[in-house]
């Protein structure tokens, strides 16, 4: 026994030793850094589930803005045919309308034309059958009466006409 | 990159060769040998040699002061890390973080419900033989201390510090050597001031002793007086007579456990010790190297072996029984499963 | 036959006898271990572990064998 070292003493001091360290290590090492690398296990976890959450936050927000946009686009395009629409019609319409106005015009001035030309024609007509009654009765002298020679006049007129 | 290797190895074997026949090698005395710590001083008595006086009551040797170095570390451990961890590791903390979670994860895969309560020891046993097995064979460690006379008592107490183990000499024929100041002629005793804690069997009796203890303890709390009865089975029960037999031949080998636990590290550290000094012995430059690379690797695995095999036991010791074998696989299966 | 002879034939005997059992013992582990890696290569790391537990408890024998026959060789039993 002692040639290979062993020493009552010396091993029941080696015992205590070995129970001190145990219960040290244990109590001031083994604990907290497994309570630590548990803690941390969570954190690491909750904070992967956090950023899960956050991505998956993102991608909403993104599918939203995107379908918010196209809501937006479409209704842009909508407004803007629309309006072409609208100015379409306006266009006809206006179109349309000057064309009618045109024509209103057009005829409103042919009227007026061939109004004021029968008119001149007319006065015309008058204005000469009496100076050509006028005229006949100077130059006969006789009490000729207008309603003998109407077929005279209507000839000069229809003559006169034709000159025009 | 590897002409360079090869250009410094064949430098310092024509060195080596060189500086042996100079002179400065080990010759046969300087191969001293102890399977027992040495004291450095003894508590009530008297230092003879290699032996405390009769009546001391408690010898100092070299393997306590080293257990007491590695026990320092260990608490320096506990409260520089332990005490202040911060939740970002750097550092020593990362890899104190590292062991622990590892054998952590190993001992949840053996016992998973009572990996709580085991953890301790083993984890510590892990530490200690760990840390004291790389400490020893940092170089000086069993190399550097005091020359003392054969017997009865101090009459040298010169230092001798050695280089390696080269240096520490002896006589015969007037080797260089023995001309250094520091030498310890013949017929005194080297005394080194360290010695690997696995290296005592004082301190692997105390582990060997308390880790089979809680064992049984364990056992006997998780099954009650029942515990016995994976020993001593019933000879005209179901399970026969043979295995009343090998019933009995278990309780024996519980009990070797003891002894396996506590000389198969003292044998590995201390036979690496023996083998280093003996390459040393033989040629001193280089052949030693490779056999520290194997010491190395086997001041690891003692350690893990020690530890593991803690934890396995006790996982066997608290499963219900119903035959041992069918315990065992049971437990291997939930290891590899894990 | 002196005690010296005998302490040396003593010692050297216990080494090689206790060579011979966990010689065998590792080469088997090893070639075990080497033909799972080969079948079941993603359980490499397991197998590994395990393989150096085996090596170490089958080597602690010889380990046994050498400690004994170095105390017998230095005289220290």
């Amino acid at each position: 026994m002692e040639k290979l070292g062993i020493n009552w003493g010396l091993l029941i001091a080696q015992l205590f030793n070995v129970i001190f360290l145990v219960w040290l290590l244990g109590q001031f090492l083994y604990k907290p850094v497994l309570n630590m690398l548990s803690e941390r296990t969570r954190r690491v976890q909750d904070s992967l589930a956090e950023a899960d959450q956050v991505k998956q936050q993102l991608a909403n927000a993104k599918k939203n803005y995107e379908a918010e946009l196209a809501k937006a686009r479409q209704e842009a395009a909508g407004i803007v045919a629309q309006a072409q629409e609208r100015a379409k019609v306006q266009e006809a319409e206006i179109v349309a309308q000057a064309r009618r106005d045109a024509d209103r015009i057009r005829d409103e001035a042919r009227t007026t034309a061939s109004q004021e030309r029968d008119t001149l024609l007319s006065d015309a007509k008058g204005r000469i059958a009496d100076l050509v009654t006028l005229t006949a009765s100077q130059v006969l002298g006789a009490e000729l009466q207008a309603k003998g020679h109407d077929k005279l006049i209507a000839e000069s007129l229809a003559a006169l006409d034709r000159r025009n | 990159m590897r002409n360079r290797i090869l250009t410094v190895l064949g430098v310092l074997t024509v060195l080596g060769v060189v500086m042996y026949f100079l002179g400065i090698r080990m010759t046969q005395d300087d191969l001293h040998i102890s399977a027992a710590a040495e004291p450095l001083f003894c508590i009530g008595g008297t230092v003879q040699g290699e032996f405390c006086s009769p009546g001391t009551i408690l010898p100092f040797t070299n393997s306590v002061l080293m257990t007491i170095l590695v026990d320092l570390l260990l608490i320096g451990l506990a409260f520089g890390i332990g005490q202040r961890l911060q939740a970002v590791p750097r550092g020593l903390q990362n890899i104190t973080e590292f062991l622990i979670e590892f054998f952590y994860d190993f001992a949840r895969g053996v016992d998973k419900k009572n990996v709580a309560k085991f953890f301790a020891l083993p984890m510590t046993i892990l530490f200690f033989f760990l840390f004291g097995n790389m400490l020893a064979l940092v170089p000086g460690v069993g190399s550097i201390g005091v020359c003392r006379a054969e017997e009865h008592g101090v009459v040298t107490e010169g230092e001798a510090s050695a280089e390696g183990a080269a240096s520490a000499e002896a006589p015969a024929e007037p080797i260089l050597i023995q001309k250094f100041p520091a030498y310890c002629g013949t017929g005194n005793l080297f005394i080194p001031y360290l010695r690997a804690p696995a290296a005592d069997l004082n301190v692997t009796f105390a582990f060997a002793l308390v880790a089979v203890f809680m064992v049984e303890f364990w056992g006997f709390q998780a099954l009650g007086i029942g515990y016995l009865g994976k020993f001593f089975i019933n000879p005209f029960g179901k399970q026969g007579p043979i295995m009343t037999f090998v019933g009995i031949l278990e309780l024996f080998s519980e009990l070797m456990r003891v002894v396996a636990f506590a000389f198969r590290i003292f044998g590995n550290i201390f036979g690496g010790e023996v083998v280093l000094a003996v390459m040393a012995f033989l040629f001193a430059y280089l052949l030693p190297v490779p056999f520290y690379g194997l010491e190395v690797f086997v001041a690891f695995i003692q350690a893990v072996i020690f530890a593991v095999l803690t934890v396995v036991f006790a996982g066997l010791a608290v499963q219900a029984h119903g035959g041992d074998h069918e315990d065992h696989g049971h437990a291997t299966n939930e290891a590899v499963a894990h | 036959m002196s005690d010296h002879a005998a302490q040396l034939i003593g010692m050297a005997l216990a080494i090689g006898l206790g060579a011979i059992g966990p010689g065998a013992g590792i080469g088997i582990i090893f070639g075990a271990a080497i033909e799972a890696m080969g079948r079941n290569p993603e359980a490499e790391g397991l197998v590994r572990t395990y393989m150096f537990l085996g090596f170490a408890l089958t080597e602690a024998l010889f380990i046994f064998g050498l400690v004994f026959g170095l105390l017998i060789g230095f005289g220290i039993l």
